[in-house]
């Protein structure tokens, strides 16, 4: 077994240990931004380095061709999604869902008592809460 | 360390990815989770499909990695378009 062999070995399982960390770290972080920080490292990183170790083991240019497509997508692909997510997650944290202000999954987060406050969020004014997640508002 | 053992490692790595993935997939508190898991799955698939063809030493699934890549972004962008908001 040649030296490319090994090296393109490596590449390849080190891109699937970003699979890896990306569950667990979807599966572990608290909230849903973080989740979303998370997610994206596979998605740029993990398929560089699969895309690097497949290149180094079938190595005809015509492959190595599509390889380059399929990273420039992802490259260009993936922040624009995650951008995007993100924009709903924030915006939806911006309204105070969850009682810590950032939709995570806190025992608080279902039943009618959420809903009610959700119902009584409709009617307040304009002014959005701060970026810092306070969602004790006094006037309510 | 032979090509067979590369494969069992990464198929490891990425089933078990693909397992925590899934969890939250089901589990997740509000839909942008959900979300965010399918991206991680997708991507564990695009992986799957680069491994198969480093194991088989054949170029011809990686046509179905370019698809899904796009169709990957396709996705989460119209999830974040049309997601309705504040709904668990």
């Amino acid at each position: 077994m040649s030296t490319l062999d090994v090296v393109a070995s490596v590449l390849i399982i080190l891109g699937a240990l970003m699979s890896l960390l990306a569950g667990i770290a979807v599966l572990r972080f608290p909230d849903t931004m973080s989740r979303i920080h998370a997610a994206t490292k596979p998605q740029v990183l993990g398929i560089m380095l699969l895309m690097l170790g497949l290149g180094l083991r079938l190595g005809s240019p015509g492959v190595i061709g599509v390889l380059v497509l399929i990273v420039i997508l992802q490259f260009v692909t993936a922040p624009v999604s995650a951008h995007l997510t993100v924009r709903v997650a924030f915006r939806n944290a911006e309204d105070g869902l969850g009682q810590d202000g950032r939709g995570g999954d806190s025992a608080a987060d279902d039943g009618p008592a959420q809903l009610a406050q959700l119902l009584s969020d409709e009617s307040r004014t304009g002014d959005r809460p701060s970026i810092s997640g306070d969602a004790e508002q006094p006037d309510r | 360390m032979t090509m067979t053992t590369t494969v069992l490692i990464a198929g490891i790595l990425f089933g078990l990815g693909a397992l925590f993935a899934s969890i939250r997939l089901v589990r997740g508190p509000t839909q942008i989770d959900r979300a965010v898991a399918l991206d991680v799955l997708l991507a564990i698939v695009v992986g799957v499909i680069v491994l198969m063809a480093a194991a088989t030493e054949s170029s011809i699934t990686l046509v179905i990695a370019v698809v899904i890549s796009l169709l990957g972004f396709l996705g989460s962008a119209s999830l974040a378009k049309l997601l309705p908001r504040d709904r668990q």
